[in-house]
This record gives C-alpha cells, sequence and structure tokens, in this order.
C-alpha cells in the first residue's frame, strides 16, 4: 500500500463530472490524482507533476487527447496513457493505441472496470521504468568499464616507461654502458607503441555517434586546420616537410564536434608529413563540395599502392613495403579517423598516385541555415 | 637545496620514481600514498612544493585535495598551508577527455602547474625548480 501512495494519476477530461468521479474513486485506492479541464492544462501538469499515469479524454475542445498522446511521450517516454473515449468506435481505439496510449476504457465505465484498468497501466508503468533503470545501468557500466579499462592499461606502461626515462637519464640515473643505453632505448620506444595502441584502441571504442552529435556545434574549419598545422610544425621541421594551408575564401561554416575532428584532422596531416619525402610537402585545402565542405590534405610522398588503397581504413591494416618498415605506427589511426568521420555523417576518401603522393579528402555536413548569412550584423 | 618536496600519489612506482628524481638533485623528499594520507603529511611536514596526482581513492580525490588547500579559511587547520605551491600530475586527461590543461590555475582547478603523465624527468625537474624559485 506505501508504493501506491507515491503513484500520480492525471484525469485529462473537459467534463466535470468524469474528472470527479475517476478521481474519487482513484484517491480511494491510495492514488495521488490531478485533473486537468483540457488538453493544454493537462500537458502543463504533466511536465511539472510528472505523472505515472495520465487518463484522457479523446475528444475534448482545444488540444485533442490524440494530439496529448503525441506530446506525451516527448514529455516522459515511460509514461502510461489510458485513453477514455465516448464514442467507443474501434478505429479511433486503434488510432490512440497507435499513438502510444496503453490501453482505453470506453464511457461509461464502472468504478470495478476503471479500478482494474488503472492497476493494470501502473502495474505496465513499473516494468517500464525498472527496464528504463537497468538500461541506465547497463550505460553506466560499459562507459565505466572503459575508464576503468583506460586506467588499470596505461598505469602499469606510465609507470615502466617513466623508469626508463630516469635510467636512459644519465645525469638522474647514473652512468650507462653504450649497448645497454642503445638497448633500453629501443625497450623505450616499444613502450611507446605500446601506450599508443593503447590509447589508440580506447579512442576507438569511445566513438559513440550519439555523443559526437551531442557535442557538435557550428564551426569555422580554417581556425582548426590552422591549430592541428601548427602542432603538428615539429614534426614537419623534424621531417623537413613544409607545411601549407592554401588560402581559403569565404567559406560556410561546419557542423560537428571540434575535439574528435581535430584528432581526425591531425590524424591525416601527421601521416601526410610521416610518409613523406625530405624537402616535400603537405597542402591542406578547403573548399565547397555540393552539399559537404571538403578538407583535402595532399602529401608529396610514396603513395599507397592501388591494391592497398581499398584496405587503408580497415583496423590494424598497414602498408608494408621498403619506406615505411621503420615507422612507427599502430594501424589504427585511419579507421579511427573514418569512424570519427562517419559518425558526423560525413565521409573520407584517398586517392593516390604511387611515387608521387596521396591526397585524403574529409567530406564534412556544413552547419544548417547558414547558406547565405555572411554578415554578422543582424538587420 | 633542502627544500621538502611531498609526491601524493597512489601508485607506488610513481611515487618511488619522482623520489628518485628528486633526491639526485638533493631535495627532500617525503611521500603519501593516498588524499587522505596527504592532507595529514601537509600538516606534520609543512613542505615547500607539493606534486599531486587525480586518481587515488576515488577519481577525483586529488582534485579534492587541491580544493581543500586552497579555499582554506582562516579558521581551517589547512589555512597555514593553503598557498604552498601545488603540481598536479595525472592520466585524468586520456581518461575523461577532459581538457584540464586549460582549467590549471582557474578557480575550478587551483593548481600551479599541470604535467599529464608520463613525465619528462628533466621537465619535471625544471618546473619544480622554477616554482619553488
Amino acid at each position: 500500500m506505501n508504493m501506491k501512495e507515491k503513484l500520480k494519476i492525471l484525469i485529462i477530461d473537459d467534463e466535470a463530472s468524469i474528472r470527479d468521479s475517476c478521481s474519487q474513486v482513484l484517491s480511494k485506492e491510495g492514488y495521488i490524482t490531478e485533473t486537468a479541464e483540457d488538453g493544454s492544462v493537462g500537458l502543463e501538469k504533466v511536465k511539472k507533476t510528472k505523472p505515472d499515469l495520465v487518463l484522457v479524454d479523446l475528444k475534448m475542445p482545444g488540444i485533442s487527447g490524440m494530439e496529448v498522446l503525441e506530446s506525451l511521450k516527448e514529455i516522459d517516454p515511460d509514461i502510461v496513457s489510458i485513453v477514455i473515449t465516448g464514442y467507443a468506435t474501434i478505429e479511433s481505439a486503434v488510432e490512440a493505441m497507435k499513438l502510444g496510449a496503453y490501453d482505453y476504457v470506453p464511457k461509461p465505465f464502472t468504478p470495478d472496470e476503471l479500478r482494474l484498468i488503472t492497476n493494470r497501466g501502473l502495474e505496465k508503468r513499473r516494468l517500464l521504468l525498472e527496464t528504463a533503470t537497468l538500461r541506465q545501468e547497463k550505460k553506466q557500466m560499459e562507459e565505466n568499464f572503459i575508464s576503468l579499462v583506460t586506467h588499470e592499461l596505461r598505469s602499469p606502461l606510465i609507470a615502466v616507461k617513466q623508469y626508463f626515462d630516469v635510467i636512459l637519464d644519465e645525469e638522474i640515473g647514473g652512468k650507462l654502458k653504450v649497448k645497454q643505453k642503445e638497448m633500453l632505448g629501443r625497450a623505450s620506444e616499444r613502450i611507446d607503441g605500446l601506450m599508443k595502441l593503447v590509447n589508440d584502441w580506447l579512442q576507438m571504442m569511445g566513438i559513440k555517434e550519439e555523443e559526437i552529435a551531442k557535442r557538435s556545434q557550428d564551426f569555422d574549419l580554417k581556425p582548426l586546420l590552422g591549430e592541428a598545422m601548427e602542432l603538428l610544425q615539429p614534426l614537419a621541421d623534424k621531417s623537413e616537410v613544409a607545411l601549407q594551408l592554401k588560402p581559403l575564401d569565404d567559406i560556410p561554416r561546419a557542423h560537428g564536434d571540434k575535439i574528435t575532428l581535430t584528432h581526425v584532422f591531425l590524424n591525416i596531416i601527421s601521416n601526410g608529413i610521416t610518409y613523406n619525402r625530405k624537402g616535400g610537402k603537405v597542402t591542406v585545402s578547403l573548399r565547397e563540395d555540393g552539399e559537404f565542405l571538403a578538407v583535402d590534405v595532399a602529401d608529396t610522398g610514396m603513395g599507397i599502392p592501388e591494391e592497398s588503397l581499398p584496405l587503408i581504413f580497415d583496423q590494424f591494416y598497414r602498408v608494408r613495403g621498403k619506406g615505411t618498415r621503420k615507422l612507427i605506427g599502430t594501424g589504427l589511426g585511419l579507421s579511427i579517423a573514418k569512424r570519427i568521420v562517419e559518425a558526423h555523417k560525413g565521409q573520407i576518401k584517398v586517392q593516390s598516385t604511387l611515387g608521387k603522393g596521396s591526397t585524403f579528402t574529409v567530406l564534412l555536413p556544413r552547419a544548417p541555415q547558414h547558406k547565405k548569412q555572411k554578415s554578422k550584423k543582424s538587420p | 637545496m633542502d627544500k621538502k618536496i611531498l609526491i601524493i600519489d597512489d601508485d607506488e612506482d610513481f611515487v618511488a620514481i619522482t623520489k628518485t628524481i628528486f633526491e639526485t638533485k638533493s631535495f627532500q623528499c617525503v611521500t603519501a600514498y593516498s588524499a587522505k594520507e596527504g592532507l595529514q603529511k601537509i600538516k606534520k611536514e609543512n613542505p615547500d612544493l607539493i606534486i599531486v596526482d587525480v586518481m587515488m581513492e576515488d577519481m577525483t580525490a586529488g582534485f579534492r585535495l587541491v580544493n581543500t588547500l586552497r579555499t582554506a579559511e582562516e579558521d581551517s587547520e589547512y589555512h597555514p598551508y593553503s598557498k604552498i605551491p601545488l603540481l598536479m600530475v595525472t592520466v585524468f586527461e586520456d581518461v575523461t577527455k577532459i581538457d584540464i590543461q586549460k582549467k590549471a590555475g582557474t578557480t575550478l582547478l587551483p593548481v600551479d602547474e599541470f604535467m599529464r603523465k608520463p613525465v619528462k624527468p628533466r621537465e619535471l625537474l625544471a618546473k619544480a625548480e622554477k616554482m619553488l624559485a
């Protein structure tokens, strides 16, 4: 009985007698009842008091019962609604059920019929809430699992890496024999590789379309590309590769998640630098391409053999060749980039000529409703 | 060079490594393996610099520690220690994707410096020496 006391029922009906009689019957059952005389008052009350169950008349002046049903699920997807219908035709009942009503009770009805149907509706509500809780818990567990694994995998690697750093810093760790230093250096590099693999892998697990959608905003691609290139300038200098951002005209804003997209461009541009030749260059340019905005990253590197092209976005695939053997990579970078871009409903493509270079193209959606809005001032 | 550094981290290896790094430069090192122990050691040792991790007893133990220190009112037992330089060292960012580097120094994260693990011994030394100067 205690549980019952907490359950709230809202009765929406334009007839005062129905409201009062329902309210009376259900209060006696131990439920908290509330009433509304029309659809809009009813919806306001649903938002405010969050009832467990709603009894709604189909035929009312103003917002109809059908419209109420449609709006209810948007307010609370797990709400249970029961339709009161005076013209108890099968058609209207069926239509109401299609709109998410749980059941219907034809007028006139007895208190017993009302009790029976509400109790059943509330049992349904209990099940729905339980399912929702379980779903939430499962999601939480999945998220925590990734965080936990990240921490547990990374911590020991970081500790090992720190020991290597201290030992290899002879001023701190003491003098090493040349051979020792060489071997420890190599071991340390392997740890770097493993750490990168763990990071990449976990990042891949973490790419979720709904999260990207949640973080998405309208933004200018140019500064984002500029920042990515600035971050990669030291790598470019070291590799003796020139970085160039082509002058960009008035390009519309893009729509997406800046954090993950930055990662995409960092990955593609750094590939362009790494798989390049000394004195080569990487050119980044921006253009409009149909409904998309396109970013082209062109390098002057060794190019990708034709038979490898369809595979380079696959997990753990790496082009093997004389130029690539010494390069450290996890084989996950491009597949992560692809997943991120596709989660944005964009595309990633590649064109390549062996010995001349490759061009990666990222197609991203434009910001909505910004097509003609060039001046920032409002009229 | 008798400055005293308190290292607070639940990772024993990280504490051992950091201690080694600073002891070669003849700093005095004291250690704590949880935020709780850290707070006790702060009062007991009154260090010149505190190096603190984020994830210890729980995901945010380190954040609470720095906040306890920095926001200590005059009647708080931590008030005498509220201005000790704080260096936060963590992998937290990778786990949560929150960019906390940018928040260092703000009221949200009242630390003086922030470093990502793994830290380079030389960078750690340089940063600590600058903070102690």
